[in-house]
């Protein structure tokens, strides 16, 4: 359908556009912004793909996770870290021409060989994405869901003796 | 789809930011971000039966995340307005999140009862079950209520004003009338919370007594299907004597209007009566949906206003000590309720009063062991960063 | 209906744009935020081979992966915090940054 396809193209653009534009803002606050508005974009597109519980999610731990604390964490250190002086240190730029190098070896791959790819027909995505979702978290990868709830709480506690101020 | 195209709106709005001074795009990105986030949300309730935007399998966290992207709005509201107190911002911006954790810790209890998190499994699980929600997790009704009145957003409260400005904040304690919303995103948050409680808790769009079949003598017409319309005739009647008893010619056309749409939507629900049980349903569901969002917005605003101020001194501390371990218990209590209903088949009644005793002793509880440290006005001007937790 | 080599290529796009940010910039709050769009790349990736298939195994991965980047957000930022505050918070930019 022509219209998903102007869909996922728009998300894609916006996304592409936000990242790049996040990677070079000299100002952080406007690469907050931009972060956001590249994780929603992505949420579209995860959304596109019929994942609803991960576009919910994608949206509340990304977005209202991750983008808050940075939101905050740019906010408590502005005197800080917000103004960086415009010079480049020419090893980093070698090390991200480099990854630009190899993005495109594996793109002329994808380009090359791309009749030669037999990918099988796409299979239908269950109904119930929610309801799936629970039935192989809780019978199938059960000690997966343990040990996430164990590092976040870790990390939880963590964090908070980090942050705590000592008393002197 | 139509979702999708929603999703657009709203990342258009995000798009507009395209310089490196901020300060000029972000009172009004801000408050775009708050309303956008809002009405996106609206996109995944339903109204009715079949009145909606979108058929979302986790549309509850849909709507709940998007509320967290209006906290994104506050915070660079509160940042373009009061750029001097940085601390005071991520302080309120915390105040917001915490009270949204507590909230969903609360409006999770009920989805347990539900067993999915898409809104119209949701709605007709209760009526399934015969009862809603909020008699069958009384407390995290309770709950939710008391979270979402602590936090919501609204420039007017002085609680807020405390933690930006504090000569103001001090200046203006004095009871006044106050318009309770502070923006135009304020008050779509609002309206999203009371749609989000009325869908978990209040049976969405089910008519009371929803399973109660009585019909009037000799027709199809059932007998508490009459209610609605005979609302709109009182509302009507009322509106019309209002204006008849107005001096102000403005006030006695806006009363003379408002009982002509009363008077119109009288019309629609009773001819809507003998249409056939699809446009029934959903004419008058949407009719009790808005009624029950209405009454739900009646009583948060009238509690707003008589609530005291919290006692625990910072509210960030009253979300964390108290309502957050309460919300948790609650939805331990509810759950095993719900075991203890379908696998030990004990009666619906008692285990719910035992899970609610259960967790009105602990809520009791932590209540008396705060109240101990109990601060009523903290006047120090708060530059620096305390630990806020 | 859309390819799937199209998000993985769109995958791979905001996947490398991160690593640049990544190596390129200097300011830890910016490293961050890049590996942040890193994982929100492998999402994608993980999320269009779950459509391929037909299971919900890729989503259940990504979502561990969305809770494992908020840990390492919240971690790194409280480190920051801490580095900031030990080093005398109200220094200029360049001597704290220029050592990482």
């Amino acid at each position: 359908m022509a219209g998903s396809r102007l869909l996922f193209d728009f998300f894609a653009a916006i996304a592409a556009a936000s990242a790049l534009a996040m990677v070079t803002r000299r100002n952080i606050f406007p690469g907050a912004v931009f972060l956001l508005a590249t994780l929603l974009a992505t949420g579209g597109i995860v959304l596109q793909l019929q994942a609803e519980y991960a576009f919910a999610a994608q949206l509340l731990l990304f977005v209202g996770g991750i983008v808050l604390l940075f939101v905050l964490a740019v906010m408590l250190l502005i005197p800080d870290a917000l103004h960086q002086p415009a010079r480049f240190n020419w090893r980093m730029f070698a090390s991200s021409a480099l990854v630009l190098v190899v993005a495109i070896e594996i793109l002329a791959f994808f380009w090359a060989r791309h009749d030669a790819m037999l990918w099988p027909s796409v299979a239908a995505m269950p109904t119930n994405n929610t309801g799936a979702m629970g039935d192989v978290l809780f019978r199938d990868d059960f000690p997966a869901f343990e040990f996430a709830s164990i590092s976040l709480l870790a990390t939880i506690v963590g964090v908070v003796m980090l942050a705590k101020r000592r008393t002197e | 789809m139509l979702l999708e195209r929603v999703t657009l709106a709203l990342k258009s709005y995000a798009r507009a930011l395209l310089t490196e001074n901020p300060g000029r795009f972000l009172p009004g990105l801000a408050s775009i971000a708050r309303v956008a986030s809002g009405i996106v949300a609206f996109a995944a309730l339903w109204f009715g039966p079949a009145i909606r935007l979108a058929n979302l399998n986790a549309g509850l966290i849909f709507i709940f995340a998007t509320s967290f992207l209006g906290i994104c709005g506050v915070l660079a509201r509160d940042f373009s307005v009061h750029s001097g107190s940085l601390a005071g911002i991520a302080r309120n911006a915390m105040r917001l999140a915490s009270f949204q954790v507590a909230a969903a810790l609360a409006l999770i209890s009920g989805v347990v009862l539900a067993g999915s998190l898409s809104v119209s499994h949701i709605v007709t699980a209760q009526l399934g079950q015969g009862a809603w929600f909020v008699f069958l997790a009384p407390l995290g009704f309770l709950l939710y209520l008391a979270s979402s009145i602590a936090g919501i957003d609204s420039v007017a409260r002085p609680s807020a004003g405390r933690e930006l400005d504090v000569e103001a904040s001090r200046a203006e304690s004095v009871e006044k009338f106050r318009w309770p919303f502070g923006s135009l995103g304020t008050s779509i948050h609002l309206l999203i919370g009371a749609g989000l409680a009325i869908t978990v808790f209040g049976g969405g769009w089910l008519r009371p007594f929803a399973s109660y079949h009585d019909h009037f003598a000799g027709t199809s017409v059932e007998l508490l299907d009459a209610l609605p319309p005979l609302a709109m005739a009182a509302t009507a009647a009322y509106c019309f004597w209002l204006a008849s008893s107005e001096a102000d010619s403005g006030r006695k056309q806006l009363m003379n209007v408002s009982s002509g749409v009363c008077a119109v939507l009288f019309a629609i629900l009773t001819g809507v009566l003998f249409a056939p049980p699809a446009a029934l349903s959903a004419v008058h569901g949407a009719f009790w949906f808005v009624a029950k969002m209405a009454a739900y917005i009646f009583g948060f605003l009238w509690l707003r206003a008589h609530m005291p101020h919290f006692r625990f001194g910072r509210p960030i501390r009253a979300a964390w000590n108290f309502l957050i371990p309460l919300s948790a218990i609650n939805l331990i209590c509810v759950a095993c309720a719900l075991v203890a209903r379908e696998q030990w088949n004990w009666s619906p009644a008692g285990s719910i009063f035992l899970a609610t005793g259960i967790v009105v002793a602990i809520g009791i509880w932590l209540g008396l062991r705060d109240i101990s440290e109990v601060q009523t006005y903290d006047l120090d001007a708060d530059g620096r960063q305390q630990t806020t937790l | 209906m859309i390819p799937v080599e199209h998000y993985l290529a769109f995958s791979l796009v905001l996947f490398v744009i991160g690593a640049a940010g990544a190596l390129m910039r200097r300011n830890p709050i910016m490293i961050l935020m890049s590996i942040a769009v890193m994982l929100t790349a492998a999402n994608v990736n993980l999320i269009a081979f779950s459509r391929l298939w037909g299971t919900v195994h890729g989503q259940l991965f990504s979502l561990f992966i969305m809770a494992d980047a908020a840990m390492e957000t919240a971690l790194g930022l409280g480190i920051l915090v801490v580095c900031m505050r030990s080093r005398g918070a109200r220094d200029s930019a360049e001597s704290e940054f220029s050592k990482w």
